[in-house]
């Protein structure tokens, strides 16, 4: 593929890539603008290959996931050796965005609080399947698993969401 | 997955509703910035590696050479033949005196032991008185 049908594909897929780095960014807007950023440089530089076993959105998605592991690791060292380390401060765990929380509608906003609440993996497989409607196959080569590890993570991510949305369903309900 | 996870889908459709407008513009960097990536080659890494390994060299030698001590002018070098090394004193036991010396019984003098008298000079063929047996 060349530079300008590589340029094309990328704007084509840009609204669920940027969808996807939001998910790989904690509902970080600003992180996940610079994750992508990063990502287009990586991959219009030729420093991200595309080499054709998986279709281009797979790959992209993965090249994704990895930079904002590289940008969430880079940002961890910052505040631990620096921040963190002086202050004495414990590092903050995974929570939504809150400008991003209070944007959100009432059910979207359960939503990012139940997903708050799985795993990483968990997470992230619901999201490809659900959101950006991959299979569980593509999933699993988004995020370099077992096809089997994939569902597994599917199957008990899928059943901890619905219990952590009734949670707060009927907690809604005791409020009203 | 089953038709039971359709209210999970639309609770992410809405969710990607909701976030679709909010994806800042495609933008990619213009053409004219945008500079074509040569692989390295090995020639050129190998190059770079032995420069860096000179300039390393180089910082090494200078650091050791300005920590080297510079005899002071007007003042004379010592000699190698004075140095002696700091730890001799090891080498200076208890009881070194007595080992120098044969010590002799009853010959203590001042403290030390007398050195040996002068061997008295031999008699020439001496008699030697055999005893005989009856």
């Amino acid at each position: 593929m060349n530079q300008i049908g590589l340029q094309d594909e990328l704007e084509r897929m840009h609204t669920a890539s940027f969808g996807w780095a939001l998910l790989c960014c904690n509902h970080r807007r600003d992180e996940a603008e610079e994750v992508l950023q990063i990502t287009y440089l990586k991959v219009l530089e030729g420093r991200a290959m595309f080499g054709g076993e998986s279709s281009l959105r797979t790959w992209l998605f993965g090249v994704i996931r990895r930079t904002a592991a590289e940008q969430r690791r880079r940002r961890w060292m910052r505040l631990q050796i620096f921040d963190r380390w002086q202050a004495g401060l414990p590092v903050p765990p995974h929570a939504p965005d809150p400008e991003h929380l209070a944007s959100a509608s009432e059910n979207s906003r359960n939503l990012l609080q139940a997903l708050a609440v799985l795993s990483a993996r968990q997470r992230q497989v619901l999201h490809l399947v659900f959101y950006q409607d991959l299979t569980v196959e593509e999933a699993a080569q988004v995020l370099s698993l077992n096809l089997g590890t994939a569902r597994t993570h599917f199957e008990r991510g899928k059943r901890q969401l619905r219990k952590m949305l009734a949670q707060s369903h009927s907690q809604s309900e005791v409020q009203r | 997955m089953t038709a039971n996870d359709q209210d999970l889908r639309d609770r992410f459709a809405a969710l990607r509703r909701q976030e679709e407008p909010q994806a800042p513009g495609f933008t990619s960097r213009p053409a004219s910035s945008r500079k074509p990536v040569r692989p390295r080659s090995p020639g050129t890494l190998l190059a770079a590696a032995a420069f860096l390994l000179a300039i390393a060299a180089a910082g090494l030698w200078l650091r050791t050479a300005s920590h080297r001590p510079q005899p002071e002018p007007g003042k004379p070098v010592a000699s190698i033949a004075d140095w002696k090394p700091p730890t001799d004193f090891l080498l200076d036991t208890p009881g070194r005196q007595l080992l120098a010396t044969v010590p002799a019984i009853g010959a203590l003098q001042n403290g030390s032991i007398a050195p040996i008298p002068a061997p008295t000079p031999h008699r020439k063929n001496p008699q030697v008185r055999k005893s005989v047996s009856p």
